[in-house]
């Protein structure tokens, strides 16, 4: 267990950090809430979006143009933004852990100590998870505190936290995987100052591939490569979760944990 | 009984040199010496038994157990201190400290706040703040804690300033008495000198030699230095001196035969100024291997 706080205590900075970020994102953005909700502004929002190629409205995942009056269609569309800083944040916090102690020489300390190679992965992998769900914690508290502040007097408090709690789970199941697979690039890459481009750009390059498989038909299989597209907020809120990309989150996860244990086991510590 | 066991130990890094065929074994209660210059493969094995990196092929042994599988408990009992301490930088001494201990059961307070005593580690100040030579005390304070049985050092005087020094080598000492086995990695020979009971000498990957100190101590060379009006080289070379040089009055030589040959020659002859010292152990340990080596 002492690994275990070791680990939670050393990432609550950058956990205060990226909760700042985001809760300012979403007031920034629930504070143009109320002028959305202006009919004039509607008629003006759907006249530009009218005039938007179709390709484009689907890369922005606008295809079916939402109603941006309703606060949980308006939320559900700005908190993909949200989302996408969530998941940068659920990789990096893979993709540092492991080979942070190695770039930094600390494992040298860490590792001879009594403890096994896979005690040491499980906490740091533990303390990860633990992190990420205190994450959505709180920005989940806080998008509802602010929602129930901009909430127009006809919408159903029981409905606006099922629709959050609905996206928030996507959040959960999608960053453990973005977090997973951040692992395993710790795992694999020889440097810390490796981590930081390679988990951003493999988010960014799975996030493209989704937006193809939108856009052109051909591609359409190129969804299953994009994790983000395996919840997209404003989906999730109309239809619900496709136990497909469940499914496939799930194995994802696995996958990647099993071969990280594995690397792990066997390495060289780079010191 | 052998504490630390090493078989034709061989670890390859690719391009670069690591170590071959390196066998050697630690006998408890003992310090063993592992001296050799800069890249020679020290720290190499030290990580292979410390499970930090695995052997290409060979054998290392610890208490009996296996340095990768059993590295566990093995660790239960080993205390180390590394070349260069790279700690958590944004912690306190303290809480690093209080870390350390968090793995270990049999640790406990006084002990520890008497090492920190007697080492001069500051518990408030931050990891960051600390000098080279701060850091290696808290090494050293943190690889004692527990009282391991086996104490594996890394060049642990390298930025301790000479107060630290000798309270280190006491400290040594002392646990040495208490029946601690102490494996010592240096390119400091006369540190070396000072504890060990026996030396493995690691050039270039391969161990050259294994000795006890006092087998280095019989082949020990007197550095002679005489002056006179004659020319004695002839007659000293006959003798079996070597290093022999000539300035002006003065004759300088290193002679490890009889002592008795040499003053029976110098008798016959008029000397003005003589000087014999012993020459240090390190210094033939240099020489060592500087030729062996090649």
């Amino acid at each position: 267990m002492n690994v275990f706080k070791m680990e939670f205590k050393k990432g609550l900075k950058p956990l205060v950090i990226w909760s700042i970020i985001c809760i300012l994102l979403m007031i920034l953005f629930l504070s143009m809430f109320p002028s959305m909700k202006d009919s004039g502004m509607q008629e003006l929002v759907n006249t530009k979006m009218g005039a938007m190629p179709p390709a484009l409205l689907e890369a922005f995942n606008l295809k079916d143009v939402p109603d941006f009056s309703q606060l949980n269609q308006y939320f559900s569309y700005v908190f993909q933004y949200i989302v996408i800083s969530g998941y940068i944040y659920a990789s990096l916090l893979g993709a540092k852990t492991l080979i942070k102690e190695e770039s930094e020489g600390t494992i040298e300390f860490l590792y001879a100590q009594p403890i096994s190679r896979t005690k040491l992965l499980t906490m740091k992998y533990l303390a990860a998870f633990a992190l990420f769900y205190v994450f959505i914690l709180i920005i989940g508290c806080a998008s509802i505190l602010m929602a129930l502040v901009v909430k127009p007097e006809d919408l159903e408090v029981f409905q606006l936290f099922m629709d959050f709690k609905l996206m928030f789970s996507g959040l959960f199941l999608v960053g453990i995987v973005f977090m997973s697979v951040g692992f395993l690039l710790s795992a694999l890459i020889p440097h810390l100052r490796l981590a930081m481009p390679l988990s951003i750009g493999l988010f960014f390059i799975s996030y493209i591939l989704g937006i193809f498989a939108g856009m052109i038909e051909k591609f359409k299989f190129f969804r299953y490569f994009s994790p983000f597209h395996y919840a997209v907020p404003s989906e999730l809120i109309k239809d619900g979760f496709d136990p497909i990309y469940i499914v496939l989150a799930l194995i994802i996860t696995a996958v990647s944990c099993v071969i990280s244990y594995t690397l792990y086991r066997k390495k060289d510590f780079r010191i | 009984m052998s504490i630390l066991e090493i078989k034709n130990l061989t670890k390859n890094y690719g391009k670069n040199r690591g170590i071959e065929n390196v066998s050697l074994s630690v006998n408890e209660g003992e310090i063993f010496g592992f001296i050799g210059p800069n890249g020679a493969g020290k720290s190499t094995t030290i990580k292979v038994l410390l499970n930090l990196i695995f052997q290409t092929s060979g054998e290392a042994k610890i208490f009996d157990l296996d340095c990768s599988k059993d590295t566990v408990r093995i660790k239960e009992s080993v205390g180390y201190v590394p070349s260069e301490v790279r700690y958590y930088d944004n912690m306190k001494v303290k809480e690093l400290i209080a870390y350390a201990k968090s793995f270990h059961q049999n640790a406990d307070h006084t002990y520890v706040q008497e090492l920190c005593n007697t080492f001069g580690v500051e518990l408030e100040k931050n990891i960051s703040e600390l000098s080279l030579g701060n850091k290696k005390k808290v090494a050293i304070v943190q690889a004692l804690l527990h009282k391991p049985k086996l104490l594996i050092l890394d060049e642990p005087t390298n930025g301790l300033d000479p107060l630290i020094q000798q309270k280190l080598a006491d400290t040594l000492m002392d646990l040495k008495a208490k029946g601690t086995t102490i494996f010592l990695s240096s390119h400091n020979l006369t540190e070396v000198e000072t504890f060990c009971d026996r030396v493995a000498i690691i050039k270039e990957g391969k161990i050259i030699a294994i000795k006890s100190i006092s087998e280095f101590a019989n082949k020990k060379t007197k550095q002679v230095t005489l002056k006179l009006a004659h020319d004695i080289s002839a007659n000293l070379l006959d003798l079996g001196v070597h290093n022999l040089k000539v300035d002006k009055d003065t004759i300088s030589f290193n002679y490890s035969g009889n002592i008795n040959s040499l003053i029976a020659l110098l008798s016959t002859y008029e000397i003005n100024d003589l000087t014999i010292e012993e020459k240090r152990l390190s210094e033939t340990f240099m020489s060592y291997y500087e030729t062996e080596g090649k």
